[in-house]
């Protein structure tokens, strides 16, 4: 491939124009419409959109293997400490966020970036939070628990890391083959927010009524 | 009306054009632990219920706040949302302290100045970087300087109502200057003039995106 070839592949790896550079529109990265704001086509460079996915792959093997890693080598170093696990988990998936779903899901349309991000977000959420409970127990059994903790530390971040990653994938892959986003999709994303509204509401509805009561015994003993 | 009636009803109807769901919220629990009330017909909000359900849609909003994509596919939602409340806290606001005008007037003011600050805060939001996520991310410190912001006028609405309108105009006008500087940045940062049209090409670019004509590569890119 000549400089110039891998320069505009590069480009559009990166969800710009292979010509002008400019930002490209979902639709223009995935060759449904010409750039918008010079009228190129990716075919007419002899690239397409699926090659926008290939490079996320490529990208996200990696990220999988060095985050796996890392979390197995912070967990022994830092193991002993309850919660630090915590703060690990939180990093990594701030980290997988930053450096996987923001960049892909800028390439997306924005109903199917939208329901990326959200469905992305709601899987590191419950898989990092379940495992994580099953890692604070193990600090109970002291430095004994210290091998099984890392390796546990390291599988949960390599399952949520994979998961996210080759979700993404998909839907890039999807988007690149013109596929609309699923009603069932957007159902489930609907029915995460009615549920985290009616848990947040039921919260606070609990807590006036503590505060009702509390109020009620205080002026009773007054 | 009143000058000082005239501060607090644009104080509070631009907070609501910020955090619209916050604002009501904050005038709610206002109506609930002061003298202040609100009109009849919002007392629901005052209620156990209400309140709670408040919470919830704050939450959401500042889900949907946080997120660029989000607003976007939810733009005409958001400014609807953003006038409404306006026009609710103004019409809240107009019957606890009285006012000359009529209802519909204060409901079209408070709508009016909600929706324009919405639409500031929007062109502004498209200039500052979206990298990183949680503290990493610059819109998540905005994020939090607007939930100040929106905390500190509607608390001084109440207590210091030309404080609360000094603040609004500051904002807007720091908004106003963010917006033109974000313009301006965008229009130089790695960008180089077409040598046949004077148009602004990436330093990137193989083509004037404006002349079509064949440019420089200047910033060589690798797979």
């Amino acid at each position: 491939m000549s400089d110039v070839a891998a320069h505009r592949a590069a480009l559009v790896e990166a969800g710009r124009c292979p010509a002008c550079a400019e930002r490209l529109s979902a639709r223009a990265l995935f060759g449904r419409a010409p750039c918008g704001a010079c009228g190129a086509r990716l075919a007419d460079f002899g690239l397409d959109g699926h090659r926008v996915a290939s490079a996320f792959e490529r990208k996200g093997t990696k990220t999988v293997v060095v985050a796996a890693v890392l979390a197995a080598v912070v967990q022994l170093v830092t193991g002993l400490l309850p919660f630090a696990d915590v703060v690990v988990a939180l990093a990594i998936a701030g980290w997988l966020r930053f450096a996987i779903l923001g960049p892909a899901t800028a390439m997306m349309s924005t109903r199917r970036a939208v329901v990326s991000r959200l469905t992305a977000r709601l899987l590191v959420g419950v898989l990092f939070s379940g495992l994580l409970v099953v890692a604070e127990l193990l600090t109970l059994l002291g430095p004994l628990g210290l091998p099984l903790k890392a390796a546990i530390a390291a599988a949960q971040v390599f399952v949520g890391v994979f998961l996210v990653t080759r979700y993404v994938e998909a839907q890039l892959r999807r988007e690149a083959s013109g596929r609309p986003v699923e009603g069932a999709e957007v159902a489930l994303l609907v029915a995460a927010l009615a549920l985290m509204m009616a848990a947040v509401a039921g919260l606070t509805l609990s807590a006036l009524w503590v505060a009702s009561t509390l109020q009620s015994f205080l002026g009773g003993l007054s | 009306m009143t000058p000082t009636l005239f501060a607090q009803l644009l104080a509070v109807s631009a907070a609501s054009g910020t955090r619209a769901s916050l604002t009501l919220l904050c005038m709610a629990v206002a109506a609930r632990v002061t003298e202040f009330a609100l009109p009849d017909a919002l007392a629901f909000l005052v209620t156990d219920m209400g309140l709670a359900l408040l919470v919830a849609v704050v939450v959401l909003d500042e889900l949907v706040e946080r997120d660029p994509q989000l607003q976007e596919l939810l733009v005409f939602a958001n400014v609807g949302v953003r006038g409404a409340a306006g026009a609710i806290a103004a019409w809240g606001l107009e019957d606890a302290v009285g006012s000359v005008l009529p209802d519909v007037g204060v409901w079209v003011v408070g709508a009016c100045v909600a929706m324009a600050i919405h639409g500031l805060r929007m062109k502004v939001a498209v200039w500052i970087p979206d990298g990183g996520e949680g503290w990493l991310n610059p819109r998540t410190w905005l994020g939090w300087l607007e939930v100040g912001g929106v905390l500190g006028i509607v608390v001084a609405v109440f207590l210091a109502p030309f404080l609360a309108l000094a603040i609004v105009v500051v904002a807007t006008v720091l908004g106003a200057i963010a917006w033109q500087a974000g313009r301006q940045l965008e229009q130089t940062r790695r960008r180089r003039p077409c040598p046949h049209c004077g148009a602004k090409a990436r330093e990137e670019a193989s083509r004037c995106p404006s002349c079509h004509q064949p440019l420089n590569i200047t910033h060589w890119l690798t797979p």
